[in-house]
């Protein structure tokens, strides 16, 4: 499922949920929580983290956890506001959009 | 801890992205950095799965995604002047393919579309502006020559007078040029960022000379077709047209990133 447009809400849900978390976690929590459907390329998760960073809403450090050290990120205020305000957003739009195309028991009656 | 092998491919890969990110500075280095330690951390997940150590490297690469892909959005560093050059460079050769496919093609298409026209030329005296085109004086005295071929050889292309047979071979070249660089950029440096040029400056750098090129063009084919429908009309429009399809395409392609940067800071804001 191509999660282009949504990964950085997706990124902001993840973080305010885990409170903190190096990217491997983040990544790994955005395939299990969505079974696999958001299984995009790894690696493509780290600049949408660094952008999220420019734009305030992250803050990261260095780790030095074992075996190796990690870089850890957690949302910042603003982050945890835009996170609020994407899903809200979200949440109205799939409600638009479900109520253009109908409900789920319509068209399987169809 | 388990250290990918010196010559594995996980080191191969992140050799590459070494390269690719050249001229990102900061930005560039903390991607290297995490993207090792992502990579030993899957690796380590893929042994503890049973894999040996090479299949688990090239699982852990296949998840990160391709080298391109990953650093298509590390953004370049600030004032880099080397960095500049490189995408004045490849935005320099990338423009120039286009300008040749469209000088060639042009030509090309003129000479292709100059049977249809002269017929219609001839079947239309011209639009009502010359009777009898086919008849004295314009009649060729050379008998072998028939009236279609003698008033086609008349066509011109642009520049009026110019050498018809390098058109095909201009619009070639300039496929080629393009068709290197698209394949260069998917396996070498060419793809990364730092050689990539800015989709707005190179949009704008397209769109606007076709653009003004486009009204000279088709504003002096179509000033051709009232005067009598002089030979060079038929070359002009196409070249015209043909430079306003470029212009649109570039403009176009300025919207389309403008609007998905727009929609990129929204989403982060």
């Amino acid at each position: 499922m191509d999660v282009k447009g949504h990964l950085d809400l997706l990124l902001l849900a993840v973080l305010a949920d885990a409170g903190s978390a190096h990217g491997y976690a983040v990544i790994t929590a955005l395939r299990e929580r969505s079974k696999g459907a958001f299984d995009v390329p790894e690696g493509t998760v780290y600049p949408a983290l660094h952008r999220l960073e420019r734009a305030g809403l992250v803050v990261s450090r260095w780790e030095q956890a074992t075996p190796r050290r990690r870089r850890v990120y957690e949302l910042t205020r603003d982050g945890r506001l835009a996170r609020t305000a994407k899903q809200s957003e979200w949440r109205r739009f799939v409600d638009s959009v479900q109520a253009v195309i109908g409900p789920v028991a319509a068209q399987a009656g169809a | 801890m388990t250290a990918s092998a010196g010559d594995g491919p996980v080191e191969k890969y992140l050799d590459e992205m070494f390269d690719r990110l050249a001229g990102t500075g900061p930005a560039g280095r903390r991607m290297l950095a995490e993207a090792e330690s992502h990579l030993l951390a899957a690796v380590d997940d893929g042994r503890d799965r049973g894999l040996d150590a090479d299949a688990a490297e090239r699982e852990a690469i296949e998840r990160f995604g391709t080298v391109t892909d990953v650093v298509r959005d590390v953004p370049v560093a600030a004032r880099d002047v080397a960095g500049a050059l490189r995408r004045l460079l490849t935005g320099t050769w990338i423009a120039a393919g286009i300008v040749m496919i469209w000088w060639g093609g042009h030509g090309v298409l003129a000479w292709l579309l100059g049977w249809p026209w002269t017929k219609l030329l001839i079947a239309t005296d011209r639009f009502g502006s010359q009777p009898g085109m086919c008849g004295r004086p314009w009649v060729p005295s050379n008998p072998t020559v028939d009236c279609l071929t003698q008033h086609r050889e008349n066509l011109y292309v642009v520049i009026e007078g110019g050498d018809r047979d390098a058109y095909p071979f201009v619009a070639l070249a300039g496929l080629l040029l393009l068709a290197a660089w698209l394949l260069l950029r998917r396996g070498t440096v060419l793809g990364a960022k730092a050689w990539t040029p800015s989709p707005v400056a190179l949009g704008l750098g397209l769109a606007v000379p076709f653009g003004a090129a486009a009204l000279v063009l088709t504003a002096y084919g179509i000033s051709g077709l009232y005067w009598q429908a002089q030979a060079w009309t038929l070359s002009y429009l196409t070249a015209g047209l043909l430079a306003a399809a470029v212009s649109a395409a570039a403009a176009h392609h300025v919207r389309a990133s403008s609007t998905a940067r727009v929609g990129s800071r929204q989403t982060v804001g």
